[in-house]
């Protein structure tokens, strides 16, 4: 089921509402919270939840194994279980068919012509997220930061809680199960700013996203016809679809997570308005970072102290971080250029820089972007070859019209809508978590915003439409 | 819970309130988008000079790709222009005819020949879900939804697939309120886009020759390889959605909904003729509709006649279940042009 059909916003959401409230007490509303998002998840395809079920089982009985022993080899016994268990099954379901066709490939260029099976293994939507979110408890447990949960319910709503289910944020368990674990009272302003959120949300995933998408698919489509100039506009378009895209569903998690009385995290702060890649990195997809930053990057660091070491590190964590977002040569390029990227500019710190100025700031704003909507046309192209292309097009000296395919209706709307989103990320970056968070302060006028909202959701709303990330 | 629940459902349903009532606020924003939206403007381009009268062909896919306006004017010695729209069911062909004499593209004394098919919203549910046509994203208005839950809820159809029937067209309903209203951004956006961004966007070969759309002259690999096979296929295809119609129905959604659309173009001086397409395997509803037309004393040109016309039917015109190919569109527009004389000679007498 997917946030942005009616079947969510006017069936699925509302009755889960009304059923947690009125539940009286913790544990049937935990109960509530799993069999809802069972069923969330089960509505793509209910045969997958045997995975779902799988991940959480193993975990919470890894867990609880690991609390009864401190004999080390056990522990990395069961840790190397859960490790297997985990990341076992999202190898295969993920990497295991990329990793064949490369195979073969290698293997016919060594002269061995045999074909090898071909499978076609679904992606399970979002294993990704709950692989990682489950394997983090154990290691959290193994890393002794945390005692192993008692109650199973509270864990299973841990894995499965449907609001960050399918696409994050990825949430650590210290923070989370607490949660399911006391007891929850209606808030009002919680509620609103829910409401909020979802809204929020829902506008930059339903129409802002959908806007932006229209040029780039055109584009990406046909290279041969589009202009260099319009190619670099449109990967702005493509990087600020992204952004929405997924920024916007993260946002709607955390409206949902507040309707049922939970503090999520954060995924996205203004990634728009970066200038480096420490910002960028701190303000993109964080919970995916962080839980790199934690359970790879700082116990590594902490163990090979040196320079070069860490230098090393830092890459590693980019090529998981790469290999995390899918199957595909092309993310491991995308991040390929921005571990090249960070190379080159590690020993560029922030005070040496020349531009301390308002305008030097909007000049390297708009040159690390430049970087970050570049690295992103191996995030998009179907292949290398076709990113590669997309290059050569726009450094060809001989596709330099302004805007050679298409015309200015095409990326006019999607244009004021990329600018309008910076504008609002600038002026609201220092005050606020999300543009909406004190939209009261302006009184009554606010409803005409949420109205302008409310009919662009529903004019394009569309549950043809899934998620970017739910692909990785 | 309570203030919160009463207040976000007051905001809710104001805005619902709001966004329905834009629509007769923002009436002016007519013109629909997509396919229909190019034949109108080829229409526009098409229609000098303005005195002669004109000829349409209103119906679904079957229309589009089968009609070629400029053959059948050599035979007819009409002026006449291809108004066929994938996937247009009965309700908005009606729509269409309606708003292009409002805005004055069909005149008083032209011809309207609208194809009768048995497209019903029930069967579209099985049918793959033909409301994403470009036609219904714009123009799917409140009449157009009680109208067809009307069909729905006096169909034949278990109580489920009533309540999926129900569910989807009341989703398609809200969502196709504001895209009515986004209609015209659409049309100016393709404006202004250029022919190779058309190309590119996979439209078809554009309508330079009168909105005639046709197949190819090639055939789909997975059709069937005679004439009698095909044809039982057909029968089966059309079986689906109206096996149990009974006279009730019939008489609710066709009889007097053709009778009204008749009463309408008479009151305009517009001439109608209901045209029954050789290419539906027709079944025992169709027939009775049919029937009924003509004891009605309404024109009907009937192609669906293998004893008169037996040219049409062998599986070599077929592009695909359903539609002929190029050499297929050919004899059909012949076929239709003969009988079209055949029913004007007897209307002199």
């Amino acid at each position: 089921m997917l946030f942005n059909s009616w079947e969510f916003l006017i069936l699925f959401l509302p009755l889960v509402f009304a059923l947690y409230w009125m539940a009286k007490n913790r544990v049937v509303q935990n109960w509530i919270l799993v069999l809802s998002s069972w069923y969330f998840y089960g509505y793509w395809d209910w045969r997958f939840l045997g995975l779902l079920l799988f991940s959480s089982f193993l975990d919470y009985s890894i867990g609880r194994e690991l609390g009864k022993t401190s004999v080390a080899w056990k522990r990395k016994l069961l840790l190397a279980l859960s490790f297997s268990g985990n990341i076992g099954v999202l190898i295969y379901f993920k990497y295991f068919g990329f990793f064949l066709d490369n195979l073969e490939i290698v293997l016919q260029k060594l002269g061995f012509a045999h074909a090898l099976p071909n499978l076609s293994i679904i992606l399970p939507l979002g294993i990704s997220f709950y692989t990682f979110q489950t394997f983090s408890y154990t290691l959290d447990i193994y890393k002794n930061r945390l005692a192993p949960e008692k109650s199973l319910l509270s864990f299973l709503c841990f894995v499965s809680f449907f609001p960050q289910l399918v696409a994050g944020p990825i949430e650590k368990a210290k923070t989370m199960l607490p949660q399911f674990n006391r007891s929850r009272v209606f808030n009002y302003a919680d509620a609103v700013q829910g409401a909020r959120l979802i809204l929020w949300g829902l506008f930059l995933k339903v129409f802002i996203s959908l806007k932006l998408a229209k040029p780039v698919d055109l584009v990406y489509g046909n290279l041969d016809e589009a202009g260099g100039p319009l190619l670099i506009l449109v990967q702005f378009f493509f990087y600020a679809q992204l952004y929405c895209d997924f920024a916007g569903y993260s946002y709607i998690a955390l409206g949902l997570g507040k309707f049922m009385g939970f503090q999520l995290s954060y995924n996205f702060k203004y990634p728009l308005l970066s200038n480096n890649l420490q910002k960028f990195w701190s303000s993109w997809h964080i919970t995916l970072n962080q839980w790199f930053r934690d359970y790879l990057v700082v116990p590594l660091m902490l163990k090979y102290r040196s320079q070069g070491a860490s230098l090393l590190i830092i890459q590693l964590n980019l090529l998981l971080i790469g290999v995390w977002h899918g199957a595909n040569w092309t993310f491991i390029a995308c991040f390929g250029l921005i571990s090249i990227y960070y190379l080159i500019k590690c020993g560029d710190h922030e005070s040496r820089r020349p531009f301390k100025k308002l305008g030097g700031t909007v000049v390297s704003i708009l040159t690390f972007q430049l970087f970050i909507a570049a690295h992103m046309v191996f995030f998009r192209s179907k292949n290398i070859g076709h990113a590669l292309d997309y290059f050569k097009s726009i450094l060809d000296p001989n596709n330099l019209t302004p805007l050679k395919l298409g015309s200015y209706p095409l990326i006019l709307l999607p244009l004021l809508l990329l600018v309008g989103l910076v504008l609002i990320e600038f002026f609201s970056h220092k005050r606020f978590n999300y543009p909406l968070e004190q939209i009261q302060k302006i009184g009554p006028v606010r409803y005409v915003f949420y109205f302008v909202m409310f009919y662009a959701i529903v004019a394009n709303i569309d549950a043809m439409q899934p998620f970017i990330y739910f692909d990785f | 819970m309570k203030p919160f629940l009463l207040k976000i459902s007051a905001v809710l349903i104001a805005f619902s309130l709001l966004l329905i009532g834009s629509d007769w606020v923002l009436k002016w924003h007519h013109e629909p988008s997509g396919k229909l939206a190019r034949k109108y403007r080829a229409l526009k381009m098409d229609r000098v000079p303005e005195e002669i009268p004109f000829t349409f062909f209103l119906g679904s896919s079957v229309t589009n790709r089968h009609i070629n306006p400029l053959l059948f004017d050599s035979i007819a010695g009409t002026h006449s222009f291809n108004l066929g729209v994938n996937g247009l069911a009965y309700s908005p062909k009606i729509t269409v005819l309606k708003s292009l004499f409002a805005e004055g593209f069909i005149k008083r004394g032209d011809e309207v020949i609208l194809e009768i098919g048995l497209s019903m919203p029930f069967e579209d549910f099985e049918l793959n879900k033909k409301f994403n046509n470009n036609f219904y994203r714009y123009f799917y208005t409140g009449t157009n939804f009680q109208d067809d839950w009307g069909v729905v809820a006096h169909s034949p159809l278990d109580w489920q697939a009533k309540t999926q029937a129900f569910w989807e067209l009341f989703c398609f309903y809200l969502n196709s309120r504001c895209k009515y209203h986004h209609a015209i951004e659409n049309i100016w956006k393709e404006q202004n886009q250029s022919r190779k961004v058309k190309s590119a966007c996979q439209y078809p070969k554009a309508y330079q020759h009168r909105g005639f759309s046709p197949y190819c002259n090639s055939r789909k690999a997975n059709l069937v390889n005679d004439t009698t096979t095909l044809y039982a296929e057909l029968r089966k295809y059309v079986k689906r959605g109206t096996k149990l119609m009974t006279q009730d129905s019939l008489r609710i959604y066709y009889y007097m909904p053709y009778e009204r659309i008749s009463q309408w173009c008479c009151q305009r001086n517009i001439k109608l003729s209901f045209l029954i397409p050789s290419t539906h395997g027709i079944n025992q509803s169709e027939l009775e509709i049919a029937g009924f037309l003509v004891h009605q004393n309404h024109q009907v040109i009937n192609l669906f006649d293998p004893n008169e016309l037996p040219q049409l039917f062998s599986y070599k015109l077929y592009y695909n279940f359903g539609h002929y190919n190029y050499q297929g569109a050919q004899l059909y527009t012949k076929a239709l042009a003969q009988e079209y004389l055949k029913l004007t000679a007897q209307n002199k007498k």
